[in-house]
């Protein structure tokens, strides 16, 4: 049998002679490996799955740098950063105002006004403007689309000023991040799946940082969500609660925890919902985020209700009635109003369940809240479809018109109201219908 | 005590480095970056630490787990330059042109040899790079791969054409090495 090393062929020699030899030395590590990672050319990939470290690797063989010269790096690094830090500390201070007065201009003039002044050119600037658009998700989705197109515009330029490439990087990837959930909220779901493809690119020309990583992959699964993508989505989700519980952020991890539980509960996986519910509870800093501990109980009342649970619900909701009752946000006091009507519902109290569905409905509609009106009015027309009272059913139904002529739903959703009002007027209406109704209507919440 | 307020002032981040160095040092010299190299991938570990100082609430976890990614993703950026610097050798050396010389019709002869040992959609992949000179975002339209995932499966396909090459002599040490 021949030797094939002695009919090498002209193009192995060639392109041998035309690569250095430290390129060829890191071929040869990355070739002569046994066989695993290499082979599809993913080095260290399978231990950056588990967080392990490569043993000795004969990829990474041949002449070690002793950790006592890592020693030696550690100590020049260090009075560099000392001064790099203190800079930084200074820029904080102004970015509160540097924030008003850029926010003083038409978006257009702002625009203009970062590519020509330098003094906008500042890191926790873009940092203000990312926290001001989460809040402006709730409020203004154009608004938010703007702070966020801000933001990238900030940090595109802010590869210029000195800043190390990779970090800039971070910050480019959180504002391309933060821009495709905006976008996400405004229903622009093409643009946003390209924000985060954007984000992810960028992550990987970054610093490692891995609680970057996470958030990121936290936002990208509530847009995966949105499109339904939910195997996309969990995998996001639980990438993301694995790097929280490795870097000790126990809060964000039950955060993250209690966002999946209420994508499980979505895609019907209410039981998993419910039990991921109950453990972000113990992991979630009532006293740092106030909000997101409510949050974690209601949605925990709400699925027990879903699965029947309706004794376990009103208990959960006797413990805390206090506590969320407590709230200065006027709307979820509202939402906790809704609960408590669903919650006695469910336990039978239809009087009670009524008196609060009721009165969370007409609040929503004073407030204008449309999306949540219509929900309640589908609430309050099951507990009329089991007492029979199909008068009172049509009335609903005919309430209902405002919101099929208002522009803040969506086609899908005006759909199924619709045809909620038409078998209504027809006295046909089922529990099955409504319930197809609701489920439509969620659906459209889920996609903000 | 409360990690991050502690570390606020320049003596608790000078703390939280002596009590850390020990493990800093051990994932660098694991993860074997160079020592040229090295420098870099502290500073961007530390400076990002500073910059999103407010955030990260567990210092000594936040910094092994990034520095651990950080030297991950420093071999992976590596190799991804080692591919694409041999891919742009092999363009070099089989671009196309009106009238091949013999050298340029051997090498050609070589390489497709080479290429037709593979999976068929490394064969196409590679075919359309080499032979008809497309660029990754023309063989992703061709193909019908995402953009995001093009380069990542070229690549592979480029791992499985060195192997082949390995197996014929390309990474030989050669005897004046």
């Amino acid at each position: 049998m021949p030797d094939p090393m002695s009919q090498t062929p002209h193009l192995a020699d060639v392109l041998r002679s035309r690569l250095s030899g430290d390129d060829l030395d890191h071929l040869r590590r990355l070739f002569s490996a046994r066989d695993g990672a290499a082979q599809n050319g993913d080095l260290w990939e399978s231990g950056a799955a588990n967080g392990s470290m490569p043993a000795s690797d004969p990829r990474i063989s041949g002449p070690r740098t002793s950790e006592s010269e890592y020693g030696a790096i550690l100590s020049r690094v260090l009075p560099n950063l000392m001064q790099e830090r203190r800079r930084f500390a200074n820029q904080r201070d102004d970015a509160g105002a540097l924030l008003t007065e850029l926010l003083g201009h038409p978006q257009e003039r702002r625009i203009v006004l970062i590519r020509n002044s330098q003094r906008f050119i500042s890191w926790p600037l873009c940092e203000a403007l990312l926290e001001s658009s989460l809040d402006a998700c709730f409020r203004d989705h154009k608004e938010a689309v703007e702070l966020c197109t801000l933001a990238v515009e900030i940090a595109l330029h802010l590869a210029d000023t000195g800043i190390r490439s990779p970090l800039v990087h971070d910050l480019q990837a959180r504002s391309y991040s933060y821009l495709g959930n905006a976008l996400r909220v405004s229903s622009d779901l093409d643009a946003a799946d390209q924000a985060f493809e954007r984000a992810s690119e960028l992550l990987e020309q970054g610093t490692g940082d891995l609680l970057e990583l996470a958030r990121h992959l936290s936002m990208k699964a509530v847009n995966c969500a949105s499109r339904r993508r939910f195997d996309e989505s969990f995998s996001h989700y639980r990438r993301a609660t694995r790097i929280y519980r490795q870097c000790g952020e126990m809060h964000l991890y039950g955060r993250t925890l209690m966002q999946l539980a209420i994508h499980l509960g979505a895609a019907g996986e209410t039981d998993q919902g419910i039990e991921l519910l109950r453990k972000s509870l113990t992991l979630i800093d009532v006293d740092r985020e106030p909000r997101l501990a409510y949050a974690a109980v209601q949605n925990l009342i709400f699925l027990l209700n879903e699965a029947g649970e309706y004794q376990e619900a009103y208990e959960h909701l006797q413990r805390n009635r206090a506590v969320l009752a407590s709230q200065d946000d006027p709307v979820s006091l509202l939402r906790l109003r809704w609960l408590e009507g669903l919650v006695m519902r469910g336990t039978g109290e239809e009087e009670e369940a009524e008196l609060a569905l009721v009165e969370a409905r007409q609040a929503f509609e004073t407030q204008g809240l449309v999306y949540e009106f219509a929900m309640v009015t589908m609430d309050l027309s099951m507990l009329y479809i089991a007492q029979g009272r199909t008068t009172e059913i049509k009335q609903l139904a005919q309430e209902l018109v405002p919101v099929t002529q208002s522009k803040q739903l969506r086609d899908q959703g005006i759909a199924a109201l619709i045809l909620f009002q038409k078998a209504a007027e027809l006295e046909k209406i089922s529990l099955d219908l409504v319930r197809q109704t609701i489920s439509s209507l969620r659906q459209l919440r889920q996609d903000r | 005590m409360n990690a991050p307020e502690n570390a606020r002032s320049d003596e608790g981040f000078e703390a939280l480095l002596r009590r850390i160095r020990p493990t800093l040092k051990q994932i660098l010299g694991r993860y074997q970056i160079p020592p040229t190299d090295a420098e870099d991938v502290l500073q961007d570990t530390f400076m990002t630490l500073f910059y999103k100082w407010d955030e990260v609430q567990k210092p000594e976890a936040w910094l092994v787990g990034t520095l651990r990614r950080r030297c991950i993703m420093y071999w992976r950026s590596r190799r991804s330059r080692l591919y694409d610097t041999v891919d742009e050798t092999i363009l070099e050396l089989v671009a196309d042109s009106d009238q091949p010389s013999q050298e340029q019709a051997t090498l050609r002869k070589d390489l497709e040899r080479s290429v037709s040992n593979l999976r068929p959609k490394c064969r196409a992949i590679l075919r359309m790079r080499y032979s008809l000179g497309l660029k990754p975002a023309e063989i992703a339209a061709e193909l019908g791969y995402a953009q995001s995932s093009v380069r990542k499966v070229a690549n592979r396909c480029l791992a499985a054409l060195i192997r082949e090459l390995t197996a014929v002599g390309f990474l030989k040490e050669s005897s004046n090495a």
